[in-house]
């Protein structure tokens, strides 16, 4: 049975028009991702679901509250709204010896409340997002050609693998490699991800 | 193959696709989780 999957911004129109099996179809869209992620940090699967739902019912009031203006990053937006959850269990649970806040509180994504945003905010995330696509180009060349093949064309690392005539280890190694010279460029560059 | 063993076949890739992503380039690294998901969007996959 082919499923036809809806971007983002169609969903969030359809919910705010008033479908609420919309934003049900949003949040499994993206389930598994924010609890991996969640996950990811707090490694206790009961935590992480039960963050998950506080996530995700703030993610909701947010956007009733018209605190979200989609700009094609509902996914990063919820990553961060998820995050700042883990960050607040942290707290309230002084478990130090799992992650600490200055480990939880990277560098990339910066202190900047997700939900205050104003038309400056905005602008400076535009050119942020130019300047990422700028340091993608300065990639070496190998890195560069599997980044865009997979976030550009959306192929898959079989794909990517057998395009480039390399093992599949090798394209997620250099899949990986890629990603932590990003990372780095994106700090020394004092780029904040927004 | 049937179509229904075709897509689950392509599910169960996809699926094997994503662990295999998770183990050997995310590796645990949250921040490069986070990194993946705005490249994503960025680039509008």
């Amino acid at each position: 049975m082919n499923r036809v999957v809806l971007s983002d911004q169609v969903l969030l129109n359809t919910y705010l028009s008033g479908d609420q099996s919309a934003i049900s179809q949003l949040i499994d869209k993206h389930r598994k991702r924010v609890l991996d992620y969640i996950r990811m940090l707090v490694k206790d699967a009961d935590v992480a679901d039960d963050i998950f739902q506080e996530t995700f019912i703030k993610v909701i009031r947010f956007i009733d509250e018209k605190r979200y203006t989609d700009n094609g990053k509902f996914l990063s937006w919820v990553l961060r709204i998820a995050h700042n959850q883990v960050i607040d269990y942290f707290r309230q649970t002084k478990q130090q010896n799992k992650i600490t806040e200055s480990d939880a509180g990277y560098d990339i994504l910066g202190t900047m409340k997700f939900s205050e945003r104003t038309v400056e905010d905005n602008l400076v995330a535009g050119q942020i997002e130019d300047d990422v696509r700028r340091l993608v180009e300065t990639l070496p060349d190998e890195q560069r050609e599997v980044v865009m093949m997979r976030y550009y064309s959306g192929l898959s690392f079989k794909e990517i693998a057998d395009l480039t005539n390399v093992s599949i280890n090798t394209a997620l190694g250099r899949m990986r490699y890629a990603l932590i010279n990003l990372r780095k460029k994106i700090k020394e560059n004092d780029l904040v991800l927004c | 193959m049937k179509q229904m063993d075709k897509d689950c076949a392509t599910l169960g890739d996809a699926n094997d696709e994503e662990a295999l992503f998770l183990a050997e380039v995310i590796q645990g690294d949250s921040e490069l989780f986070f990194l993946d998901a705005y490249l994503s969007e960025l680039f509008g996959r």
